[in-house]
This record gives structure tokens, sequence and C-alpha cells, in this order.
């Protein structure tokens, strides 16, 4: 038992670099998302951690034992995959009893199934086939099969990735509760930045191979290191900084405060930049408008802000009508370019 | 592209710095499972080594080498290239084999078609009276070729004389063997592109419908690219089937030598083996080649078909529906008539003459056969193949797919198991007379027993189930074995609880594979059976040969029967297993 260490991992798959150096340390009983967009290495990371790839270099420390090298089999991890990996040809209550047979008596495995059943809310359907299972309770019943031999670490690929919407927003509240309940070490792989900021403890966010930034929800979301970060998790607008032309400004499009031409507050602290409405966006609570710059000095894209709904009945939000945008500077990040522009080289979206 | 991850990298990780990496892997140690896994496949192409490659060397060592044991070059081979009569076959063969092609494919897509395309009854029907042919020895079309349109043919004579004026075709010689050869391939090729024709994606004709196009442009522009792979690989499986077999052109082939028979007669008849060898490596290049072929070809298919692709919706056609009706109800007819005359002439006293049923001819231990003997034989020898050879194909699929270890000696037991189709059952056959019947092989005293006849088989028919068991195999998730890891569960158990089971339905059709298959050949076994130890398909070609053409019908029928037996329980079992397996099939 232990937090695990994860030291200088590199992995090529021919001339492909999937990892970079990855070092990283996972807390005992905690929560860990792997995010980041497709290619950029989550999924070797984990598949490295559970024993199924081997590094080409580094090392994985589980408490103070070496594990690079140990087959999965005597890691005692267990892996949720994304497709499942259900035994088609068993039923709920034999895929969650198949790793416990000659681990311990019968009429114990029995009790542990009926355990894991009821753990995940599952009594009901023991006898069923995978085939005749829902989406929703077949990830249910491969998180069971995964927790029942009480592994030290519990490895979760895209658990939630094949699901509905609502069905994945349900399940992600009683996959952080079972976590909670058990205590047990958990290291998710997602490419959804909402289930991350919202399941985790710790989110790591990794692109082409190598760790952007690790940090909590609130860290990442609030002081992104990099232009990719802030990109990454949730909006953000790329403004030219103040700083000169080798730096670039950042903000978030709800700390941006849009005023009509009369009601322009006495200056606050940060900028204050006049622009034109392009396009307004209703989403539920808010509105999320686009607009450019009235004097273009330096930005040419439109920059997104969220108008609340009930301040947007104030505003006129026509196209073409010009509004003040603040942009305070307590909440404006600021990056050399280099990196920008290397991002944006990167990026295909 | 540097962003601020640089802080996490190691200062050992430099870019290009070999030991470490080196040191890294040798850090990965074999464990017990490791050493299993490597030890199994090395066995696996040890068996592979001794079924096809010794014997083929031994095959190829005969060519080369004198009577006394000195390198003989290529004398053999100048002496075949000059003797006119042999060229004269090697034409033969060729003609045959073109026009057998150029017949049986358009024949067997124009069924697929109308199986596949249209909305008619009866399609399984259709489709069951199609592929009768699989379950009879190829000498069995000829004797059927014989009794419809023979000298004392039903078909040639008028009906016996009922109608006014007779329709007889020069039988025996090309014409017979082409026939004989179009029936045998036909089945062959209408499996290929069935399969090519219904995996085409229905969006695309609807695509090809909203800009406008005809059915002729339709037809050219979306079903036949969709199907080319199909086609390809039918033209090559009708070519090389019809350029090796022996079984119609001894029957019907006159004095219209090909490759098969010439080598038959230098084997048996002259007792020339290197001359034999010379001709079976003959027969072979082209197998391999036009096997190459198909191979590299058909590598480029996988990306025409998506997970979007739609299936193919019938639009309803009366006009379509009558013509598809009537081609269909042609070919079975065809079929069963020649099958029908066959089972006829068999129950009958005297053909022509006395027409009164008799079940004589079903009694055989006057005849050249010597009795019912060769009848188990063979059916000992098909279910003992269906055996010996499901477990191996399945086992080397399962090693060749799921082993982790060892790549290189995967990647050559994959190919050795491949190349069996390409290799004509002759010269299997005499390969494992050079082989086995070598006094310095330790393996030698199987020479002539039962043992031989199935391995034979086993390596003759090993391609088609290697890649039934591959497929199913490769169907499987991925990630189950690494699930079954992860929970410490033995091997042994994961391979008896999900793989067999998953697997199930592939292992029953494989076994089927193997016992039609061994009922029928006579190419492979014909140079190996014992004198106590006969078989139907040769009894079939030695009673033919002495004139006994209705007891060699009688064992035909026999044969078929046998085949249509075991067909029928492997359907009864099927269906016993997808119903009990329903609930974890569909939802």
């Amino acid at each position: 038992m232990g937090a695990l260490t994860i030291a200088g991992i590199h992995k090529s798959f021919g001339p492909f670099e999937a990892l970079r150096g990855i070092q990283l340390n996972i807390e005992q009983g905690k929560f860990t998302c792997l995010l980041g967009p497709s290619g950029c290495g989550k999924t070797t990371l984990l598949r490295i951690i559970a024993g199924l790839e081997q590094p080409d270099r580094g090392t994985v420390h589980l408490g103070s034992r070496d594990i690079t090298f140990l087959p999965p089999a005597k890691r005692s991890f267990g892996i949720v995959f994304q497709s499942y990996a259900l035994f088609p040809n068993l039923t709920a209550a034999d895929n969650i009893a198949y790793g416990l047979k000659g681990k311990m008596p019968r009429r114990q495995i029995k009790e542990k199934v009926e355990d894991m059943l009821r753990l995940v809310g599952l009594e009901s359907v023991d006898g069923r086939y995978p085939a005749q299972l829902s989406g929703g309770q077949q990830q249910r019943v491969a998180l069971a099969r995964a927790i029942a031999l009480s592994p030290e670490v519990l490895l979760l690929d895209e658990p939630l990735s094949a699901l509905d919407a609502k069905v994945r927003v349900k399940l992600r509240e009683q996959l952080c509760l079972l976590q909670e309940q058990l205590g047990i070490t958990t290291i998710m792989v997602t490419h959804d930045q909402e289930e991350a900021l919202t399941m985790a403890d710790q989110v790591i966010v990794m692109n082409e191979g190598r760790i952007e930034q690790a940090g909590t929800p609130q860290e990442l979301y609030d002081r992104p290191r990099t232009p990719f970060v802030a990109d990454f998790i949730g909006a953000i607008n790329f403004l030219p900084s103040e700083l000169g032309s080798a730096h670039v400004a950042a903000i978030r499009p709800e700390h941006i405060a849009a005023r009509g031409s009369d009601d322009l507050l006495p200056e606050e602290d940060g900028r204050l930049l006049p622009a034109k409405i392009l396009h307004a966006e209703f989403r539920g609570s808010y509105y999320r408008v686009s607009l450019q710059p009235v004097h273009p000095a330096g930005q040419q894209s439109p920059v997104l802000v969220d108008v609340s709904a009930s301040h947007a009945q104030k505003l006129d939000l026509r196209r073409d009508a010009v509004l003040h945008l603040q942009l305070p500077a307590s909440r404006t990040l600021h990056y050399p370019d280099a990196q920008l522009a290397a991002q944006q080289g990167g990026r295909g979206r | 592209m540097k962003l601020e991850s640089e802080t996490t990298a190691l200062p050992s990780s430099l870019p290009g710095e070999r030991p470490v990496l080196y040191r890294a892997k040798r850090r990965f140690r074999w464990g017990r499972a490791e050493w299993i896994q490597a030890i199994s496949l090395l066995l696996l192409l040890l068996v592979m080594m001794m079924l096809i490659v010794l014997p083929l060397l031994a095959l190829f060592r005969q060519a080369f080498v004198n009577m006394d044991g000195s390198f003989a070059g290529l004398t053999f081979f100048r002496t075949y290239l000059e003797s006119p009569a042999l060229l004269q076959s090697m034409r033969n063969t060729v003609f045959v084999s073109f026009m057998t092609t150029i017949i049986a494919v358009p024949l067997a897509f124009l069924l697929a078609y109308a199986l596949a395309r249209t909305n008619i009854r009866g399609k399984s029907l259709y489709k069951a009276a199609a592929l009768l042919p699989l379950f009879a020895p190829t000498m069995m079309h000829g004797i059927g070729l014989v009794y419809l349109f023979g000298h004392q043919g039903i078909i040639s004579t008028g009906f016996f004389g009922w109608l006014p004026f007779e329709m007889r075709i020069p039988l025996y010689g090309k014409i017979g063997i082409i026939i004989s050869e179009v029936i045998y391939t036909f089945p062959q090729a209408f499996l290929i592109l069935s399969a090519a024709l219904s995996i085409s994606d229905y969006r695309l004709y609807e695509a090809a419908e909203t800009l406008g196009a005809g059915k002729l442009r339709k037809l050219v522009t979306v079903t036949l690219p969709s199907i080319k792979y199909g086609l390809i690989s039918a033209v090559i499986v009708c070519a090389t089937l019809s350029f090796t077999d022996f079984g119609a052109p001894k029957v019907v082939g006159g004095q219209y030598n090909v490759l098969a028979t010439d080598m038959f007669k230098q084997v048996i008849g002259q007792q020339n083996m290197a001359l034999g060898a010379v001709v079976s490596i003959m027969l072979s290049i082209p197998a391999v080649v036009a096997f190459i072929i198909d191979r590299v070809i058909t590598r480029k298919q996988q990306a025409y078909i998506t997970s979007r692709s739609t299936p193919y919706m019938v639009k309803p056609s009366r006009i379509r529906d009558a013509w598809a009706h009537g081609y269909a109800s042609f070919v079975a007819l065809a079929m069963l008539l020649l099958l029908g005359a066959v089972v006829i002439a068999s129950l009958i006293k005297v053909w022509p003459y006395n027409l009164t049923f008799t079940l004589s001819k079903y009694n055989f231990t006057d005849a050249a056969a010597g009795g019912l003997a060769p009848f188990w034989n063979s059916v000992k020898m098909a279910l003992w193949t269906a055996l010996a050879g499901t477990c191996l194909t399945f086992m080397s699929a399962y090693l060749i797919e799921h082993m982790r270890v060892l790549r290189a000696v995967r990647q050559a037991s994959y190919f050795l198991s491949i190349i069996p189709l390409a290799l004509p059952g002759l010269a299997i056959g005499l390969a494992y007379i050079f082989f086995f019947n070598d006094p310095a092989n330790p393996l030698h005293p199987i020479y002539g027993t039962m043992v031989i006849l199935v391995l034979a088989n086993v390596a003759h028919f090993y391609s088609v189930p290697f890649m039934t068991a591959t497929t199913s195999l490769k169907m499987m998730d991925r990630e189950f074995s690494s699930v079954s890891a992860s929970m410490n569960v033995s091997w042994l158990r994961f391979f008896t609880r999900i793989t067999v089971p998953l697997s199930l339905p592939a292992i029953l059709e494989m076994a089927v594979y193997f016992f039609v298959n061994a009922m029928v050949t006579v190419s492979a076994v014909i140079f190996l059976y014992g004198a106590d130890l006969k078989l139907a398909s040769v009894a079939i070609v030695s009673m033919d040969d002495a004139g006994d053409t209705a007891k060699a019908a009688a064992m035909s029928v026999l044969i078929v029967g046998a085949n249509l037996l075991v067909r029928l329980a492997y359907e009864g079992l099927s269906a016993v297993i997808r119903k009990k397996t329903s609930a974890w099939r569909t939802r």
C-alpha cells in the first residue's frame, strides 16, 4: 500500500513518442483524473500503471515497491475498460465472481457477489447476461467486478464515455460516492474536462506525451499554467497583452463585464474594450456573446463574453450593437506569446 | 513545441540516450507465463515444420537428386520440358483452368446476386442446392455427367429414346473435365461472392440514385468496386482448384491429359518419383503465386466498409424476382439432376437396359473395393481428422493471436498456417511419401497407417479452419485477457471458461469442414493409404477404373449421405447452441 510514484516514464510505438518523461505522484485514497485530448498519451500511461504495457524508460513505484515490470496479475489493481470487457457468456453475478473463484470458499464468494451487486445497486439483475443489461448497468457490473477483489488501486479507462449524457451525470455521482466510501486510490482517464473537474481530487492535464499541469480542479481553472490548459479547461479569450508584444493576455468569458454605453461605471481596474456584437447564443441561464472589438489594435479574432440572462434584458443584444467590455486585471492571465503560437500550431480544433 | 512540461522530465531522459533504454528493456524478465508461452509457440512451430515444411523439402530434394543420391540439378526439369506429351498436359491444364474460371465465376456471381439482391422466397433451399457439390468427391461430378451425357446417358440418348432426337456432346475429354470443374468450383465462388455482396453499403446506392445514376451506372460504379476483392478471390480460387484437381479428369478425362493425371501416372504407373516431384512442383507454382497475389491484393480491402454502413435494402420488383427465381431454380435443378442421376444409377440393375430397382450395387464384397471397409475407414479417418485438425488449428490460431512473446515465431507460424491453401493435395501426398517413407525418419512407423492419412488431411485442409478460428478469436474483446490477468485468474481457467465457449460455433464449423473434406478428398490420400486401409474415395477411382461405374456411383452416394448427415447434425447442434446462448447474444 502507499502512494503511486511514476518517474521519468518514456514510451514509444515505433517512431511515435506516446509518453515523453512523465513524472507524477498519486496520493493514496485520492481520485485522480488523467485529462487530455485524444492521442495525448493518457491511456498509454494508464496501461503502463496497470502493467499491460512496459515503459521504455522510467519506473512505477507503489509505496516503496518497484512494480514497473510486475505482471498485471501480481499487482492487485482493478481495471474498468472503456468497452467494459464483460464476458458475454457469463451472467452479471458470474462476471463479478470470475476473479474470486479459487481464492475464497464458495459460500463467501456468493456473499461477496451479493455485497458487490448491492453496492452498485444491481441486486435485481444478477442472473442477466451483459447483452440484457443497459449501458449504465453494464458499466456498474464492470465496476463491481473490478472492486470485488478489493484492489489497492482502481484504474478506469474512459468508463463513462459510451453512455448517454443523462446516465453519465448520474453515474458520475455514484462513482464518486463509491470511491469516497471505499477510500480506494483511483485513477481515471478521460477526455471530458467537465468529468475531470467534477469528479477528481487531482487532475493531470496531458498533451502530446507530457504533463502540462497537475493540480486540483480549482487550481487548474483559476491558474492554468499554460495557454493549452487555459483553453482545454473551460473557455478563454486570448488578447494582446499590455505587457508588450512578447506576451499574450487571457481572460475567461464569465470574468468580462459587458456594459451598455449608458451604464458605464467610473473606471475600475483593468481595460475597457468597445466591441460590436456578432452573435449571441442563448444558453439558458446566460448568453454567450461573441463580439468584434471596434478598434482592432492587434486584436483580430472575436471576444467571447458571458452575460447573465437577467443582465441581458437590460442590454440590447442585437447584431452590430456596441457594448463596452471591462477586463479586470485581477482576472487576466499572462503568457509568453511563444507558448500560444506553439499551442495554436499544434491543435486541430 | 516547448511547453512548461520540461520541468516534469527527468535529467537523465535526454533524447537518444540508448544505454538507459537498453538497461530498462533488459530489466523486463520473463516470468513463468512467458516461458510457457514461448515453449508452446516453439512446439507449434515444430509441429508446423513437421506437417508442412519438412515434407515439402523432401519433395524438392527428390526433384533435384538422382536415384544414387547425387545432385541432378535441373536435369529432371529439362526432361520434363523436352517431353512434348507433358508440355501438352501443361497447355491442357491451363486451358481447363481458364475455361472453368470464366464460366464458373459469372454463373456463381449471378446466383449470389439473385439471392442477395432480390426478394425471392426459398433462398435457403436454393443456397443448399448450390452448395451440394461441396459434399461430394469430384469424381462424382464426372460420374453424374457420364450418366447424363455419356454414351448411354439419360440426356444424350434423348431419355432412352423417348424423345425423337438425341442430344450428344463429346463428353469424354476437355468438355467433361470443364463441366465437372465448373460444378466443383461453383459453390466455392458462390460463397466468396455472397460474402462480398452481403457487406455493401446501401448509403452509396442511395447517393448514386440521388445523383441520377441509372441501373448500369450503379452496377459499374458501386456494386463492382465493392465486390472487387471478392471477385479477385473467386477467380483465383476457381483457377487454382481446377488447375490442381485430380478426381474429375480421372473419371471423364479420357485421353485428355492434365498435370494432375500425369503426375499420378508418373508416380503410380511408372514409379518415376523424380518426374512426379517435378510435375507436382509445376502444379504448385501457379497456385502459390496466385495465392500470394490474392493475399497482397485483398490486404487493401479493410477500408471499404465502415461501422456506419447500412445494409442493402431490396426494392420490390416482380420482373427481376421472376428472373432470379428462374435462374436459381435452373441452378438448383442442375445440381439435383446431377446428384439424382448418380443416386438412380446406383439403384438400377443394368443401366440402361434393365431399369428395375436393386440395392445390389451397395454390396461391395465382389467389387474391386472389397466390402464396406473402405467406407468405414474413410469415416474413421474423417472423424480423427476433424478431432485432431480442430484441436490443432484452434490452438495454433489461439497461440498466434494471443501470445505476446516471440513475434517472429508467431509470424512464421501464421505464414505456414495459410500456405497449405495453395498446395495441391497431390503435392502434399507425394511430399508425405518422400518424407515419411524414409527409413531414417523416426516417424517412419506411421507410414501406411491411419496416422499419416490423418496428418496429410490436417495439413491439406489446415488453412480455412485456421482462418475461421482466427476470425472468431479476433472478434473477442482485446481487453478480456487483460481483465482476466488483472484479476490473477489462471490462463487455463480463462481459456476454458471464456475463450472456448465464445468460440464454440466456430469450433463446430471447423470440425465439420475437416470431416467433409476428409471424406471427399482423393488427391492427398491416394498415394498414402495402406494396403489394408483402403478409403472410399480411392475405391471410387479404382471401381470406376475397373468399369464398375454403378458401384462407384453407389460409393459416392454413401459419401454424400455421410456428409449430409454430419452437416444436418451440425445444423441441429448449432441451433441448440444458438437457442441456449441467445440470452448473451441479443437483447
